[in-house]
């Protein structure tokens, strides 16, 4: 079937109408704020998006039946498109926000990244820093899958969505119908927020703070209302609260799901998740010990408090930070880092190059191994004793090369644009990961402002890049000779 | 929605509506934007003519002295008092229209526009004294005063009234320097008044080049099918065939054409 551009327009016109929609409610917020000054930006934004939304509902009519070809474009079309539109408040208000500015807060929102370019957050207004944490949490859920809630089409046109935004190794773990599938995401997102903010207002902070902690957390995004991040409340109360957010927001949606239904593939009997858990243990186990061997903080436990939280906050994609990590030894940075490349598990809100498939791979490795060794025997590679298809084996050991050469290519163009080594490599890290902060100049304590506008171009494509698993960007480019 | 009419209509309604509202934003943010600069240059006129009036008051002032102290004319005795007050009345004129901040330069202002009016007093009560002692001695020459006029209006008059013109300008200046903020926030202004046209347009772009597709997809593209084959019929004589997937004014169209061109040959 050929490319229906039309079908394409609607169903982007449809997730500008849940942007609009946001922004109208941040446009209250700001109301409710004393009218600050990002009310007339958001209410002019929100009308801008309404109508740039409903113009296609008028020519198009609606259909049920969406091409796989016409799904990937809506998705990587309806991610660009939200990224322009969502420059628009930030834009209109001012301040900090220059074109390019704007483009890489609205980028790094909408694919959860939490890389921000602002100096002062705190100088934002309420109704503008509460558009900042819905453009994350539309991202976390993903545009598509808020979308087709509203959707009145139904069948079809959801499952070839759903092929596009959960990743394939993610879906293949997913044992229920696609509408099912929405309902779970949906259902968990929300609960988890709401609980959230029910726990960090009992846990100190004012509502809106607790609100915003709350999306930006189970976004997995980063984006906090303070300057300091979460080192402004210094409460080991919230950080444990935070945590916990952010590592249930790590796991498998399907798998949360299934621990709260009671069934038999949960969270403690997936293998997935007990290396998850594992890699953050030791991880986090190590950097303390490094920490306090290097006599950052007084005591063991001081270091484990620290340096659990970065581990979590990195590994999920989050980016919150408690401490200035830049100032660590290098043995725990490299830890760091190596958790924002792995990251969490598939079919979370988490991006990167996914815990799922570092265990693959390093199962693989064990038979490639054990196969020199027994040149006649055959060995299958098992996750929950279930073997996994050839195929499937392949497109992950594909995609980890693709998403090493991706931060190759990245750093080679950062520190083409003047950036230094740690600067060039960990931001190239933090932007395809979704992570967001990372070290040198762009540490947790630091911000994206004063990298050059071309860096700051590179690094927004990076984060389209691994937000979509890089094929679902670079295929629209080649979508004349898709077949 | 069905029709083309309705279709097209809406789409026109929509591009209005935007123009509209870019227009609207535009203007809102302009006329706030001439408010601010009419209030911008009405304070800085005022701060102005503030400034000559006390200025002209002092320079008033120095000439009345100069005329009674240097060239020995009496009859600017009164004038000498009636432009240290008026210097006086002036600068309070001026401290009621300016604002809380300018507070402590008109202290410094007052202070030393009082002592100028002191220095001035003084003058007229010692001249006041040495006449009425000249005019009891009988004493014919009255040119010949006890103290030195030149170095008195030199070294004791000229000083005061410095600190006092100096105080003058520096109130002036920073009449001038209290609307910096305020053109900066002019700018901001401009900003906002430009951006959401600029918006605006973007948003209308992309709205005209959805409806340019649309229009040759919904309309043009069909006609042209409808013709190629209306042609290919009358002069092969093979079957007229258009599918038509919408259901509007242009299926209608089809169906009629395909009745009137096909139906002979059904009936044959």
């Amino acid at each position: 079937m050929d490319l229906r551009f039309g079908v394409v327009i609607r169903y982007i016109g449809f997730v500008q109408l849940v942007l609009a929609a946001f922004m109208l409610l941040s446009a209250g917020i700001a109301y409710v704020s004393d009218m600050d000054t990002s009310y007339s930006p958001l209410v002019m934004s929100s009308l801008l998006t309404l109508l740039l939304g409903c113009f296609p509902l008028i020519f198009v009519p609606p259909t049920n039946n969406i091409s796989q070809k016409e799904g990937y474009c809506i998705v990587v079309g309806a991610w660009v498109v939200s990224s322009i539109v969502g420059m628009f408040p930030y834009l209109m208000w001012g301040g900090e926000f220059s074109v390019i500015n704007a483009w890489f807060e609205s980028v790094s929102g909408f694919t959860t990244t939490g890389a921000s370019i602002l100096n002062d957050i705190e100088a934002l207004p309420r109704g503008l820093l509460f558009w900042r944490n819905s453009t994350c949490w539309i991202g976390g859920v993903g545009v598509i899958m808020f979308a087709l809630v509203i959707l009145p089409s139904i069948g079809r046109s959801k499952m070839m969505l759903s092929n596009v935004e959960i990743s394939s190794l993610a879906k293949d773990n997913f044992n229920y119908r696609t509408q099912t599938i929405v309902r779970i995401i949906l259902s968990i997102f929300v609960g988890l927020t709401i609980i959230t903010t029910f726990a960090l207002k009992l846990g100190g902070m004012c509502w809106f703070d607790a609100v915003c902690h709350a999306m930006s957390a189970t976004a997995t995004c980063g984006f906090s209302t303070k300057n300091a991040s979460i080192a402004f409340f210094n409460s080991p109360l919230l950080e444990a609260m935070l945590m916990t957010t952010m590592v249930i927001s790590g796991i498998h949606y399907g798998l949360i799901y299934a621990t709260f239904t009671n069934k038999p593939n949960n969270i403690f009997r997936s293998e997935v998740t007990r290396f998850y858990f594992g890699v953050i243990i030791i991880s986090a186990v190590l950097v303390a010990l490094s920490l306090w061997s290097a006599d950052i903080y007084p005591n063991i436990f001081e270091s484990l408090r620290y340096a659990l939280f970065h581990v979590v906050s990195l590994i999920t994609t989050t980016g919150f930070a408690t401490a200035d990590c830049n100032t660590w030894t290098s043995f725990a940075i490299l830890i760091l880092i190596f958790c924002s490349l792995v990251c969490a598990c598939a079919g979370s809100t988490s991006g990167g190059l996914k815990i799922d498939r570092l265990l693959l791979a390093i199962k693989m490795m064990r038979n490639r191994l054990r196969r020199q060794q027994h040149p006649a025997a055959i060995f299958r590679t098992k996750i929950d004793g279930i073997p996994q298809d050839k195929d499937m084996l392949n497109t992950v050991m594909v995609y980890t090369v693709a998403f090493m050469m991706m931060i190759l290519l990245g750093t080679f163009v950062n520190t083409l644009l003047g950036a230094d080594m740690m600067t060039g490599f960990s931001s190239a890290v933090a932007c395809s990961s979704n992570v967001g902060p990372g070290f040198g100049d762009v540490g947790v304590m630091d911000n994206y402002s004063a990298l050059p506008v071309l860096m700051k171009a590179n690094l927004t494509f990076l984060m389209l890049l691994g937000r979509l698993e890089i094929f679902g960007l670079i295929q629209l480019f080649f979508i004349r000779w898709w077949r | 929605m069905t029709g083309i009419r309705k279709r097209v209509t809406i789409g026109f309604l929509s591009i209005v509506v935007l123009l509209f509202f870019s227009g609207l934003v535009s203007l809102y943010e302009l006329n706030h934007m001439s408010t601010d600069i009419e209030s911008i240059l009405a304070s800085n006129k005022r701060s102005i003519e503030l400034s000559e009036t006390m200025l002209d008051a002092i320079r008033a002032n120095d000439r009345a002295v100069v005329s009674y102290v240097i060239l020995c004319d009496t009859s600017y005795v009164d004038s000498c008092r009636v432009t240290s007050e008026a210097v006086r009345a002036k600068i309070a004129q001026a401290r009621g229209e300016s604002n809380k901040s300018a507070a402590a330069l008109f202290d410094s202002l007052d202070h030393s526009a009082m002592h100028l009016e002191q220095v001035v007093e003084q003058l007229l009560v010692s001249r006041a004294v040495e006449q009425q002692v000249l005019s009891r001695q009988n004493d014919t020459l009255v040119t010949q005063h006890s103290f030195n006029s030149r170095q008195w209006y030199d070294k004791v008059y000229l000083p005061a009234y410095n600190v006092t013109s100096n105080s003058i300008m520096q109130v002036m200046s920073n009449a001038q320097t209290a609307l910096t903020p305020r053109a900066e926030r002019l700018s901001r202004n401009a900003y906002r008044a430009v951006t959401p046209v600029f918006i605006s347009l973007v948003v209308m772009i992309a709205i005209l080049l959805m409806f340019y597709y649309f229009i040759v997809v919904a309309v043009i593209k069909p006609i042209v099918a409808m013709n190629n084959s209306l042609g290919d019929t009358i002069r092969y004589r093979i079957p007229f065939s258009v599918k038509a997937e919408s259901r509007d004014e242009m299926r209608e169209l089809q169906e009629k054409i395909e009745s009137v061109v096909n139906n002979p040959k059904g009936q044959k």
